[in-house]
This record gives structure tokens, sequence and C-alpha cells, in this order.
């Protein structure tokens, strides 16, 4: 009689214990809904796995290739020097990859090209621009942070460059700004000439190497957190060289993306410019155009910017 | 959408801790990559063993948790139609395990239990994606005294609107209590 009892009980307190916390599907209904008091609906199948996006997908393929950069840093540090093919070549992929997210210039690029007639070799040269800055500033601020931090610069840098975002990004928006002043200029320029006797030929704006070395300066000049670890992680490793080394062939690898980009943007300008050029709207299309460029640079620079801010509560 | 490209890779798991007055905060375990993990232990490790002592914990909080304070440290708590704001993060510890940085600490989100049901959504997240946030809340679990009933399951937080910043995959942990 007592054994059953034990028993019992043993059972009651397992019932109990398992009853209070429980693993189990309940009805939540949408999230402004008053509390629902419905009894517990039976298990259902989770609902459909999310489909994941572009972005998620580059990320993943970032995380899986600093993993396999970390262990070639590390293969080589212990002498087995032909790790350093697999090293250069994940690099590149790295940059290519890593320049595909938001935040490294892209839509400035396409922005400027779009605003103005350009050659191929300026968009060429705009890419580039924006990804050497990008790069350089990185290596730069990090060795001078390193030089007074030695090992302890990682936290200095992050200062340092969020507050060179803060700065970029203003200056973007400033730009496109510009840009839009200028379209608009323009426009009422050719406005006042169309109704006095002799109105030439409404010529869209062609790009400049000025403007070209400023959009790229005010750009590129944040520095890539990316690299700056990578860059680090070498040479708390004692590597200097390879640290270097990676840093430039990382350049190479976003390069061909931002590149790619400004010579896409370059050909749908001039394609736009062919289609339009025999058109009475030759000159609207030319100005709505130039203005649609400054207008995707200022809203670039507005989203990286209210980006800092995102996620707080 | 424009935001910060990752620049940091973190996995994550939690556990929902209740005590006996309801729902207390989540208890939030961080493994960093090794690339990170190296430039935040160098930055710490004053006396170089490789091991991060409790006197040189606090400047890991400082430099990891420091600049997402005013982000709920990515803990993302919503009752009814707001997300809460934390009350702070209490137990903090830091290791290295494996060349990997590990944080310990809960976020407190204290919510007192009734005796009808209080509904909770919880996600794990960076919106700006600057830390790739990997959150298994497949296999988040709950700390509760006996005398608190608690359901608690785990989805993707497809069609609740608060959360429609935040990327398609980020799962969500769905949790009811009373008393």
């Amino acid at each position: 009689m007592k054994k059953a009892l034990v028993i019992l009980l043993v059972l009651l307190v397992a019932v109990a214990a398992n009853a209070a916390v429980k693993k189990k599907r309940f009805d939540v209904g949408t999230v402004s809904d008053t509390v629902t008091t419905t009894v517990e609906t039976p298990v259902v199948a989770p609902s459909e796995a999310p489909k994941s996006n572009f972005l998620s997908v580059i990320s993943e393929a970032q995380k899986t290739l600093r993993e396999k950069l970390t262990s070639a840093i590390a293969a080589m540090k212990s002498g087995e020097w032909g790790a350093i093919w697999k090293f250069l070549f994940i690099c590149l992929v790295y940059g290519m990859l890593h320049a595909l997210g938001p935040g490294h210039g892209k839509s400035i690029v396409v922005g400027y090209f779009i605003a103005r007639r350009g050659r191929w070799r300026q968009g060429v040269a705009l890419g580039a621009g924006i990804t050497v800055t990008h790069t350089l500033s990185a290596v730069l601020l990090l060795f001078i942070l390193y030089a007074i931090f030695k090992a302890t610069v990682f936290p200095a840098f992050e200062t340092g460059r969020m507050g060179i975002e803060k700065a970029s990004y203003i200056l973007i928006m400033l730009t496109g700004l510009l840009l839009v002043a200028i379209a608009i200029h323009d426009f009422w320029k050719q406005h006042k000439n169309a109704n006095s006797a002799e109105s030439p030929e409404s010529l869209p704006r062609t790009a400049h190497w000025r403007e070209i070395i400023g959009v790229a300066a005010i750009t590129g000049i944040v520095p890539c957190p990316a690299v700056a670890l990578i860059v680090l992680f070498c040479l708390l490793n004692s590597m200097v060289a390879l640290a270097l080394l990676g840093a430039f062939v990382i350049c190479i690898g976003m390069t061909i993306t931002n590149v790619a980009f400004g010579i896409a943007a370059v050909a749908f300008r001039k394609g736009i410019d062919f289609g339009g050029r025999r058109s009475r709207f030759a000159s609207i299309i030319y100005n709505a155009v130039t203005l649609a460029g400054g207008l995707l640079i200022f809203t670039s620079g507005l989203l990286l910017f209210g980006n800092l801010f995102a996620g707080r509560v | 959408m424009a935001g910060a490209h990752p620049h940091v890779f973190a996995d994550v798991t939690t556990i929902a801790v209740f005590d006996n007055s309801g729902f207390v905060g989540l208890k939030n375990h961080w493994v960093f990559d090794e690339m990170y993990s190296a430039a935040i232990l160098a930055s710490a490790d004053q006396d170089n063993d490789g091991k991060i002592s409790e006197k040189e914990a606090p400047s890991i909080k400082d430099a990891v948790l420091g600049p997402i304070a005013a982000s709920n440290y990515y803990n993302y708590v919503v009752v009814g139609t707001e997300f809460l704001a934390t009350r702070g993060v209490q137990n903090f510890k830091a290791s290295m395990k494996n060349g990997k940085l590990t944080l310990d600490f809960i976020v407190s989100f204290p919510i007192p239990a009734k005796n009808d049901y209080t509904m909770v959504t919880v996600a794990v997240s960076d919106p700006t994606n600057y830390i790739q946030i990997t959150a298994d809340m497949e296999n988040a679990d709950v700390e509760a005294p006996d005398e608190m009933d608690v359901d608690f399951f785990s989805d993707n937080l497809k069609g609740l609107t608060l959360f429609r910043a935040f990327r398609s995959e980020v799962q969500g942990l769905y949790l009811r209590f009373k008393k």
C-alpha cells in the first residue's frame, strides 16, 4: 500500500513539474489582439520556413569565408605557406561579395552616372576610386591607431569609424542636393534661352574628373571595418606583409563589383541619351534623368544616415 | 534597408527567465567569430594571458555592449503593440572558448504575471545587420518556478507588422504566461 502511494506521489510530482512549463503551440492571433484565453490548441506543424533572400545568402557566405580565412591564417602561422593561395582567393571573393551588400557606394556610382553623361573609363574610375579610398582609409586609420594603441586598437577604430560615417553620409546628402540644384538651374537656364531668339541645343552635363574625385573622396572616406578586422588579425599574428597583401586583394574584389555597377550606370545613361536624342522632349528627358541621379544620391545618403539610428527602442 | 553589411558574426541562444513575480528577462549567450574575438580580446587582455579575468570583463562589456545599449542589446520584446525598453544588463560574464569570444548576460525586462495570460514575442536580431546574428530560437528554453504557468514555441515573425523591418529568416520566440 505504501509503495503504491509513493509511486502515485512521484507520478503526481512528475506531472505537476511537467505542467508548469510546456513547449507547445498556442493561438497567437495578431499582436494587437487582447490577450486570448483560448484553450491550448494541439501542436500544429510549424509554418513554412521563410525563404532566405539575396542579402542573407551573401551574409552567410561571408560568415563562412571569414572562418576559412581564419583557418588559412592559422595554417600560415604554423608554417604552411602553401595556404597563401587559398587565403588570397578567399580575400578576392570576400571582397566581391562584401561590396554587393548595402553601404559600399554602388548607389552613389549609379546615381552619378545617371546624373552625368560619362565615358566608360570614368565609370571604371569612380567605381575604383570609391573602393580604393574605402580600403585605404581603413588600412591607414588602423595603422595610425595601432601605432598609438597597439593591440587595444579596435574600440578606438570603431569610434573613429562611427564619426567618419556620420560625416560622410551628411556629405553624400549634400552632394545629392547640389546635383539636384544644378539640374534645376540648368533647366531654368534652358527655359529662359528657349524663349529668346536663339535656343542652343541642350547638351546634358558630362562627367568631370573633379566631380568624380570629389564623389569618390566623400563616399570612400568611411573606413571599412571588415578590411580593418582582417588586417588587424594578421597584425596580431605578427604578419604585417600578409595584412597589406590581404587588404590589397580584398580591395580588388570590391572594385570588381563597384566597377561593374559603374559601367552598368554609364551604359544605362548612354541608352537613355541615345533613345531620346531625336525626341522633341530630348532636353526634358536629359533634365529629368540628371535630376533623378541627384535624387538617388541624396536618398542613398539619407537612408544610410537614418539607418545609423535603426533598431533603437 | 541601406545599412551596414555584416562586419561581425554572432551565434546567439536565449533562455527566457521567470521568477515568482513574472517575466524577469532574457539570458543571452553570444559566441562571436574568431576575427572579431581576437580584436576584442587584444583590446582587453591587460595581462596578456589569452583569458578574460573578472577585472578585464568590464572593458569588454563597454566595447561590445556599450554601442548597442540604445538598441536594447538587439533583444526585442513585444507585449501587445509595444517594444519594451530594457532595464539594463545583469550578470555579465565574458570568456574565450576555442578562440571565440563568448558572452553571457541577462537583458532585463520585468513583466509582472497576471491571473490571465500575458503574451510576449521575442526576437534577437540586428536590424542594421552590422552584426550578423544567428539566433537559434528553436532551441530556446525557459527557466521558471513551478508556480508560473508558461507555454512557448518558436516560429518565424511573418505577419507581425511590428517586426516588418527584420530580415525574413529571423525567428521569434512566442511566450505566454500566467500565475
